[in-house]
């Protein structure tokens, strides 16, 4: 079981991804509407994934994934973003982002995307703590 | 004799088109205006129907969408039903304005459906059991209103509406201060949202209510005469702004005196830093931040819990009760671990008391103390005997509201239970759908790659409908098997198991009848009248398109729904938008409804525009006179044939010739027609020859409609996809008009009649042409010795074929009729033409 934090300013689209992300399957989600509470809760808290939508007032998308990548380079942030504005997605993923999104969306895409996400956090896990063990030996 | 001199008088007198040397090439203006608008409501036609397949994928193939696509979809379709209502206008030169009211009364109640109500002046308090919906009391405070009318055990209080909540700030200048303060917070700086969420309450606390609030709430508490209250909030959306920001101030035994100041604190908890950032954003809006409040009389609790009629995981009938020692309030805060009782059916089937270490108490000043839980207050809080009385009352409220239930009670020392909220049930997971696979090993596949047109997968025995007419014969529980997607076939919804059809696309009006009714659908499969069989049974896979042999229970299958999505404001939007966007009810043409008033969705007004325009061109096309802008069409058939290009007729080359020739047509349909007029040429005589000429005049006198018809000349109005040819070859008169765009908008008509010949000889003639005309897909309509015939939503390629074999026959049929001499004609004509697409008699 995962925490993920959930960022978008559109409230019944927050609210419909944690439905639906705590309905199939077994990861916690914590949801804010506004991307800077977003950065509080980063450095209070642990996740193991962000999901941000990637245009909010204040602060977009692209800077919360900087804010989240120079807390802790390891976490996995997944981006989504609107139909047709793939050129900014692209840019999430050269600057860290592990995967992208476009809205609308299905559930499937969306819960496969944070499995693999999970997946991959998972293996960078155990490879550090194999890693730490060899180099202890 | 002198009556025939007169018309030969009439006949030769008449102007000539090629009298008008130097005349402009242009087309007349009011034909293209015409054109224009039938153009324009194709598109929109087009799109409309591409919108509702959107709306219906989006809620049957489990996307996330949001209010915003609601709206948005809400609003495109407006403005192409708009474009579409406007252009059949145009189009009608008026005749169908009634549609624009039907358009209008639609659209107000889409806007209806999604506008958040303003908060109108209301009673500023009423007792529970008078509170209804739509008050702006708030759900909680409404659903209480019913237990309480519907006599469920509802502790006595009243609410406050969330009009109060506006006066209040209005009458006292919260609400600029609450604007000002909003405006002034910078959205990058947490801290600035958490001073102006102080500055807020803070000035909110400090302000007093208008006298006549004030006034209000002290009246109600007064005739309630119960020292000690609960205040709870009460917001308007569950799942809007409010209920998001986070939690609100809920107070439990509150004096009676102090019930004011804990309304004015219920009413500040609203101004989260997450609200006024939604409301930096999107404006201050009373319609998201305002609440209605309940004070309800406190009850003397020993024991209070929640209560779940259904196993959120499955929605299963076992019913979930918890329980804990005092007023209840402990469980939110999780400081106590309750008793869990499970119940199926009438019996207790488990507990599991929990250790319940604290216990939330009344304080006698007033409030609640939280203290380790005595010593005496061991084991269970409730006996089986209580357990099975509260699940039985929990099966009522479920019953009374139709849904499983997420109810707060309470149990007081005489031991009475209490309801003191009662929601919906919040789902929490369900099954997951069962893996379909793409192709069924070790059976027999039939069809293959076929379209969706409705997901889903039914079993049934096929049945064939070659003859629309035959529609009402479709056996209950068949799979309807036809060539194309005809929006009637929506009248045996109810009988039919699945459709499969050879043509017809996914947005068209069938697909999205099928749709709405959840019959499973296959578009796009080839050869499936033929290959298919009436009466063998087969499975249709409709989630990948194939079609099997027998009745595949592996497919069959019902996939759970997606209850999660459901509970969202978007879905359940949706859903109440959908019922004025979607459903058709005029499903054919022939029925009475068929007209503007019967409208009721944007779906029925797209297809009486869709159907109307066709006939309205058609009519408009044939009753000008179209001499303006008219070029001679030469060829190698003796007739004088005079075009009208509307655009995209003729090669860029001829464009500034008064004649043109074959080579010169760009017309896609002309084109079509042309070659198979030319693959016949003219047989037999020159039309109008003095005296076959003379004996038509004659032969028709009586009929003066055939005497107008030959005055007229051979005019083609045509455009790169479009063409009416009006024509008179020899003796009969034919006009075929088509479009050939995309495959729901291609058609070709035809209406033939009154030729020279004895009555009985023209209606053999046109009951041959009906054969053959059936015999490559047209549906005809025969009315004594003339016929109609249509055929659409073939592709362009069949549709190019259809009109060339047409050419062919039309031009085999001239003076047919002098050689039809018995019955026996028809069918051997029919055999001979079938064969060769040719006639030689």
């Amino acid at each position: 079981m995962g925490r993920i934090l959930a960022v978008d300013d559109e409230l019944d689209m927050l609210s419909l991804l944690k439905i639906m992300v705590e309905g199939y399957t077994d990861h916690q989600v914590q949801c804010t509407n506004n991307p800077v509470e977003a950065t509080e809760l980063l450095s209070e808290e642990q996740f193991d994934l962000v999901i941000s939508d990637l245009k909010m007032p204040g602060m977009d998308g692209m800077e919360l994934l900087q804010v989240a990548k120079n807390k802790d380079a390891d976490l996995l942030v997944l981006v989504i973003t609107a139909y047709g504005s793939l050129e900014s997605a692209e840019e999430a993923i050269s600057k860290g982002a592990f995967d992208y999104i476009t809205k609308p969306f299905r559930k499937e895409q969306i819960i496969l995307a944070i499995d693999k996400a999970m997946r991959w956090r998972e293996l960078v896990r155990q490879n550090k703590e194999l890693k730490e063990r060899l180099g202890n030996g | 004799m002198s009556s025939t001199f007169a018309k030969l008088k009439r006949w030769f007198i008449r102007k000539r088109p090629e009298d008008r040397a130097g005349a402009s090439l242009a087309p007349p203006q009011s034909l293209m205006e015409r054109y224009r608008h039938y153009k324009l409501l194709l598109g929109a036609n087009v799109a409309i129907l591409n919108i509702l397949a959107d709306i219906q994928t989006k809620k049957s193939e489990g996307f996330l969408f949001d209010m915003a696509y609601v709206r948005g979809a809400v609003n495109r379709l407006g403005q192409e039903v708009d474009i579409l209502v406007e252009a059949l206008v145009g189009l009608s030169g008026g005749r169908y304005r009634e549609l624009e009211r039907a358009r209008q009364r639609i659209a107000e109640r889409l806007q209806a459906e999604l506008a958040v109500p303003e908060i109108r002046p209301s009673p500023l308090v009423l007792p529970l059991e008078e509170v209804q919906d739509g008050q702006f009391f708030g759900g909680k405070a409404e659903k209480l209103g019913e237990l309480v009318r519907a006599g469920f055990p509802v502790p006595r209080g009243f609410a406050i509406n969330a009009y109060a909540q506006k006066l209040f700030f209005q009458q006292s200048g919260l609400e600029s201060f609450v604007h000002d303060a909003i405006r002034s917070a910078d959205i990058r700086n947490l801290d600035s949202l958490r001073w102006v969420e102080g500055s807020i309450k803070d000035r909110l606390l400090a302000t007093s209510l208008p006298p006549t609030l004030a006034q209000a709430l002290a009246v109600a508490v007064a005739e309630l005469g119960t020292e000690r209250l609960a205040v709870r909030s009460s917001a308007l959306q569950e799942d809007g702004l409010v209920s998001f920001a986070g939690q609100f101030e809920s107070f439990l035994n509150v004096p009676a005196d102090m019930v004011a100041r804990r309304y004015k604190e219920v009413i500040a908890s609203q101004f989260t830093p997450r609200a006024l950032y939604y409301c930096h954003t999107s404006g201050f809006s009373y319609q998201e931040l305002a609440m209605g409040v309940i004070v309800m009389e406190m009850v003397e609790a020993q024991s209070a819990g929640v209560m779940y009629t259904a196993d959120p995981r499955n929605c299963e009938p076992t019913i979930t009760v918890n329980a804990i020692w005092g007023l209840g309030s402990v469980t939110a805060g999780g400081h106590a671990e309750p008793d869990v009782y499970r119940v199926e059916g009438d019996r207790l089937a488990s507990t599991k008391v929990g250790d319940k270490a604290h216990i939330h108490l009344r304080l006698p000043e007033g409030g609640v103390l939280e203290k380790e839980t005595p010593a005496e207050l061991q084991g269970a809080c409730l006996s089986s005997a209580q357990v099975l009385e509260l699940a039985e009352l929990g099966r009522a409220v479920e019953q009374h509201w139709g849904s499983p239930q997420d109810i707060e009670w309470a149990l007081d020392s005489p031991g009475r239970f209490s309801l003191l909220q009662a929601r919906p049930l919040r789902l929490t997971a369900q099954a997951k759908p069962s893996y379909i696979p793409p192709r069924l090993k070790g059976v027999e596949v039939l069809l293959e790659q076929g379209a969706i047109a409705s997901r889903g997968a039914r079993a049934g025995p096929v049945f064939i409908l070659t003859d629309d007419r035959d529609l009402s014969r479709v056996p209950q529980g068949a799979v309807l098997v036809a060539q194309r997607a005809q929006p009637e076939y929506g009248l045996a919804i109810g009988r039919i198991a699945a459709v499969v059809c050879e043509m017809g696309g996914v947005a068209s009006h069938l697909a999205t009848v099928l749709r709405e009714a959840g019959v499973p659908a296959i578009f796009g499969a080839r050869e499936a009248t033929t290959r298919l069989k009436t009466g063998d049974m087969v499975t249709v896979d409709a989630y990948y398109g194939n079609i099997y042999a027998g009745c595949q229970e592996e497919l069959l299958r019902s996939q759970p729904k997606d209850l999660l999505m459901q509970q969202s404001r978007a879905w359940r939007t949706l859903e109440r938008v959908q019922e004025h966007i979607i459903p058709l009810n005029l499903l054919d043409p022939r029925e009475e409804n068929f007209r503007p008033e019967a409208c009721r969705t944007y779906h029925d007004i797209t297809r009486f525009a869709h159907e109307k325009a066709m006939a309205e061109l058609f009519k408009f096309s044939q009753g000008g006179n179209y001499r303006e802008g008219a070029r001679q069409f030469k060829s190698k058939l003796p007739l004088e044939i005079f075009v009208v290009d509307l655009g995209g007729g003729i090669r860029p080359e001829a464009s500034e010739s008064a004649a043109i020739r074959p080579e010169d047509l760009t017309s896609r349909p002309l084109a079509a027609y042309w070659r198979g007029v030319e693959a016949i040429g003219w047989r037999g005589a020159r039309p109008l020859d003095l005296v076959s000429f003379i004996s038509v005049v004659m032969g028709g006198a009586s009929d003066t409609q055939a005497q107008d018809r030959l005055q007229e000349d051979n005019y083609v109005i045509m455009a790169a996809d479009y063409m009416n040819f009006a024509t008179r070859l020899g003796y009969h008169f034919t006009t075929i008009e088509s479009f050939l765009g995309a495959p729901g908008e291609s058609y070709i008509t035809l209406v033939y009649y009154v030729g020279g010949a004895d009555l009985t000889r023209r209606v053999r003639r046109v009951l041959f042409l009906a054969k053959v005309l059936r015999q490559l897909d047209f549906r005809v309509e025969l009315k004594g010795d003339s016929l109609t015939a249509r055929i659409d939503g073939y592709d362009l390629e069949t549709m190019e074929n259809r009109l060339e074999a047409l050419g062919r026959l039309i031009m085999v049929s001239k003076q047919l009729d002098m050689t039809m001499n018995s019955d026996a004609l028809i069918e051997d004509y029919y055999q001979r033409f079938i064969a060769s697409y040719d006639l030689k008699v």
